[in-house]
């Protein structure tokens, strides 16, 4: 029952609801039967690998495309559906783009202000102030965008798509387009300034790591599907299918049976999280394997990849399967010698494939 | 040019001043202003419409708008004045349904030469705001439209301002058009000040006031450049990187759809077909009064000076821009670069000031030449370069360097410095690379640069009028001399075949505007490529 109440929202409580939204180009098929509700104050995140039609979806829901079939509402309201559409000037949803789309002929405070024609000067000069306060880049209000840096820019796109108190906001991979050094950083600030102002945001991300750190709840999509929602640590942990598993981290695939709770396969009989019985195909996550001289199966060190915080092994078990392990960076490994590997950590099972 | 102007000839002035000058330079800025309205709401607002929304036959008034760059002011202009005029057949037809006392716009006015020039110059704009309009990034409108603008208010927010250096490139080169006319001024009788710069020069034979007038011109030139660097101050136009997606047209149904094919089919209608047909019609009954057309002696003669003389300079005039923008592109060096920008800086001269600053270079080196040969031969060679057609060939190529020359750096541009490199690995000689590697790939810009460049030529008239060796006509200064006398049917001959010539650059431009050639030059734009919606979703 509580389970229920958390996956499809109250029609009136959600501040976007999707129900059977579709939508192709040409033979493609970007978006597929997508029903999602989305709650106040949440941060959603798609992710998939490129061309998935996460960043469709994302516009359809901004209204700047228009779906095949299926409804869509904000706020209770209908913005497509059979009674008609809403154009994207009346959805009152934010858009930040991959590549922030800030109008080059204005300046900050003039492009933060670009949403608020409607309110009359007086509020508009002091809610630009205040949204500038709230991005911290109230020094930089004259600036032009061109004069500013990769992650001001950022900021101020946001501080521009919340300028009109949007129901919502949608973010299409925001951060890619920033050095590697700056991500994490303008990551959380951005974190920091989506809590603050209590916004309903969904970002769009093809990297994992990006998801995890900024969700609420993680939706996995593949092929136009909305394949998995959950909370990150759930989605990462327990991928309800295998392609969401071999999308999501590292993860090591071997064949076994299971039965009455417990797999059979090559690295030992232990317990498992499935719902059937009969052969399967195990996920072992790489951190979840740990070498050393004296526990576990024999196997040998093939190669390692060196990256510091840690390090990625290949190893090969007797039968002859190779496997990825994850291990500190501390851990001493040697290529071409025999070590052990055991299993340290929860294993999920998926049907077998034929 | 510089020294003429800050030496006064004081008496012709004060007779000027006194007579017609204030007269001209208000009708100079009259035209500047009407024209310049017009040929932005006209250019822009085709540009938008043809460019945001679906219409019956969008795709073919896509192209067909440009067509107008083939007609030359001065023959719109004496095709409408035939008509329109209270003799034409459009009055005479108007008073006989509606009673002989039917009022009529004068035709002989400043508002016609707007109109007239408004339909010719359009194009320009069009051009220019439409490249503009498919280079801007959807990303950027559709930012517009999710913070509350509908398409007309981001039209105007968004759109508008970004394309306003292409539009502004696009109107400096009506007005430089519209300081330089001669033509459509002279018969629809609406003197400016190019107008009278000829009627002191050819009239009262002052030269140097007529230098001083030009130099006047020149003042008009300079405060249009500088209001537009002004007007931009800090901001930029161009976006970053830039999404793989244009803005997305949206479908015009019902009345709006036929007001839009309706719009279009007018101004084609006004600016290209109807004055074509007329033309055919005069051409076709002069045949058929007998007159010997096409088979007159004078028109060949004429039909070869214009063939002679636009070919020579197109082809001097590409051979200089080859070896400029070679140099531009292998040094690295200010100078270059600057001597570039000064050899193109012909195209923002009106005629009549090219034609005296190539006039005053010439006679003085007439008079040295003069002075040498007489010290070494004792001989007197006369004025061989004023007196011959190598002083106009040379106003030709000072004044349309800059077509060839966008042209060929345009196409230059997509041989990279590293393609030169990877060639010379391979062993090639730099003939060879010249050969192989340049020449294909700057062909397609040449041709382009040099149809264009032949045909600007052989319509120009202002400086052929002012230079041309005596008895040295040409198709344009015909049309220019029978339509003087109203003899409209004799210049309809020479005037169609401009016409005609000149649908062969437009139509290589049709080209060059969907594969980007030189129009995108004067807009400094981003490249971006188009892609279809399901390519660009990621």
């Amino acid at each position: 029952m509580t389970n229920e109440t958390q996956t499809t929202l109250d029609a009136n409580t959600a501040v976007l609801s999707l129900s059977s939204v579709n939508k192709r180009f040409g033979d493609v098929t970007a978006v597929s039967d997508v029903d999602l509700d989305v709650a106040a104050g949440e941060m959603l995140v798609f992710v998939g690998p490129s061309g998935c039609g996460k960043t469709t979806l994302l516009r359809l829901i901004a209204g700047v495309e228009t779906p095949d079939s299926g409804r869509i509402a904000l706020r209770g309201h209908s913005v497509y559906g059979p009674e008609g559409v809403v154009p994207p000037e009346k959805r009152s949803v934010g858009l930040v783009a991959q590549d922030y789309a800030l109008f080059p002929h204005m300046t900050v405070s003039a492009n933060v202000g670009f949403g608020l024609v409607k309110w009359d000067r007086q509020d508009r000069t002091s809610r630009i102030a205040e949204i500038l306060d709230l991005v911290q880049l109230a020094d930089l209000a004259e600036r032009y965008p061109h004069e500013l840096s990769g992650g001001e820019q950022q900021r101020v796109t946001l501080a521009r798509s919340l300028a009109p108190d949007p129901a919502l906001v949608l973010l299409d991979e925001p951060f890619s387009n920033l050095d590697q050094a700056l991500r994490a950083e303008v990551r959380s600030q951005t974190r920091r300034i989506l809590e603050e102002s209590r916004t309903t945001a969904i970002f769009v991300t093809h990297d994992q790591e990006e998801a995890f750190s900024l969700a609420s709840r993680v939706a996995v999509m593949l092929d136009g599907e909305l394949r998995q929602i959950g909370s990150p640590l759930d989605v990462y942990n327990r991928p309800n299918s295998r392609d969401v598993a071999e999308f999501i981290g590292d993860a090591n695939f071997l064949p076994g049976r299971v039965q009455n709770g417990l797999v059979e396969f090559e690295l030992g009989t232990l317990p498992v999280l499935a719902g059937f019985t009969g052969p399967a195909d195990v996920m072992v996550r790489a951190e979840n394997l740990q070498l050393s001289e004296e526990n576990g199966v024999p196997v040998e060190v093939l190669s390692r990849e060196f990256y510091g915080h840690d390090q990625v092994v290949e190893v090969r078990l007797t039968t002859g399967t190779v496997l990825k392990v994850r291990s500190l960076a501390s851990q001493e490994v040697v290529p071409g010698r025999e070590v052990r590997l055991a299993v340290n950590g929860d294993l999920v099972a998926y049907p077998a494939r034929r | 040019m510089i020294v003429e102007f800050f030496t006064p000839t004081v008496d012709v002035w004060r007779h000027l001043w006194a007579t017609r000058l204030p007269e001209m330079i208000v009708n100079t800025l009259v035209l500047v202003v009407g024209v310049g309205i017009g040929t932005v709401v006209l250019g822009t607002g085709l540009a938008w419409l043809v460019v945001a929304h679906r219409f019956p036959g969008r795709a073919l008034f896509d192209w067909l708008l440009i067509l107008p760059l083939a007609m030359p002011t001065y023959v719109l202009a004496f095709v409408f004045l035939s008509m329109f005029d209270f003799a034409g057949p459009v009055q005479t037809a108007a008073r006989g349904w509606l009673g002989p006392d039917v009022w009529f716009p004068e035709i002989r006015s400043g508002g016609a030469v707007i109109l007239v020039m408004t339909l010719v110059l359009y194009p320009y704009v069009y051009l220019l705001a439409r490249t503009a309009f498919q280079e801007q990034s959807a990303v950027t409108f559709e930012a517009a439209r999710s913070l509350g603008s509908s398409r007309r208010s981001a039209f105007y927010r968004v759109v508008l301002p970004l394309a306003r250096p292409s539009i502004a490139a696009g109107l400096t080169l009506v007005l430089m058009e519209v300081l330089t006319d001669i033509g459509a001024v002279r018969f629809l009788n609406f003197p400016t000040i190019t107008d009278g710069v000829f009627r002191v020069w050819l009239g009262m034979g002052e030269r140097d006031a007529a230098v001083e007038l030009a130099g006047l011109l020149l003042l008009f030139v300079l405060v249009i450049i500088v209001l537009e660097r002004r007007m931009r101050g800090r901001a930029r136009y161009y976006q970053a990187g830039g999404r793989d997606r244009g803005i997305t047209p949206v479908q015009l149904t019902g009345r709006a759809a036929w007001l839009a094919t309706g719009a279009c089919t007018v101004v084609i209608g006004a600016a290209f077909v109807l004055p074509v047909s007329r033309l055919v019609v005069w051409v076709v009954a002069e045949a058929a009064r007998g007159a010997p057309g096409f088979f007159d002696s004078l028109y060949w003669g004429f039909a070869r000076n214009s063939l002679v003389l636009s070919g020579a300079a197109t082809l001097l005039a590409i051979f200089v821009a080859l070896v400029l923008a070679n140099g531009v592109r292998s040094s690295r060096g200010r100078a270059v670069k600057v001597g570039a920008r000064l050899a193109t800086m012909g195209y923002a001269m009106p005629g009549a000031v090219v034609a005296f600053g190539v006039l005053v270079l010439l006679s003085s080196a007439d008079n040295v030449l003069n002075y040498l040969s007489q010290a070494f031969w004792g001989i007197d060679v006369g004025l061989i370069l004023t007196g011959s057609a190598v002083g106009l060939i040379y106003a030709y190529v000072v004044r349309f360097m800059a077509v060839g020359y966008y042209s060929v750096e345009a196409s230059l541009e997509k041989v990279t410095p590293s393609m030169d490199d990877a060639a010379r690995s391979l062993g090639a000689s730099s003939g060879r690379v010249l050969r192989r590697i340049h020449l294909p790939l700057v062909r397609v810009g040449m041709f382009t640069g040099a149809a264009l460049l032949f045909v600007d030529m052989m319509k120009e008239l202002p400086i052929t009028l002012l230079l041309r060796p005596f008895g040295y006509d040409t198709l344009s200064v015909w049309v220019w001399q029978m339509a003087s006398e109203s003899l409209w049917s004799g210049a309809a001959l020479p005037a169609l075949t401009i016409v005609v010539t000149g649908l062969i650059p437009v139509m290589l431009l049709r080209h060059a505007a969907t594969s980007r050639h030189w129009t995108g030059r004067f807009a400094g734009g981003s490249r971006r490529r188009t892609t279809e919606p399901a390519e660009a979703q990621q």
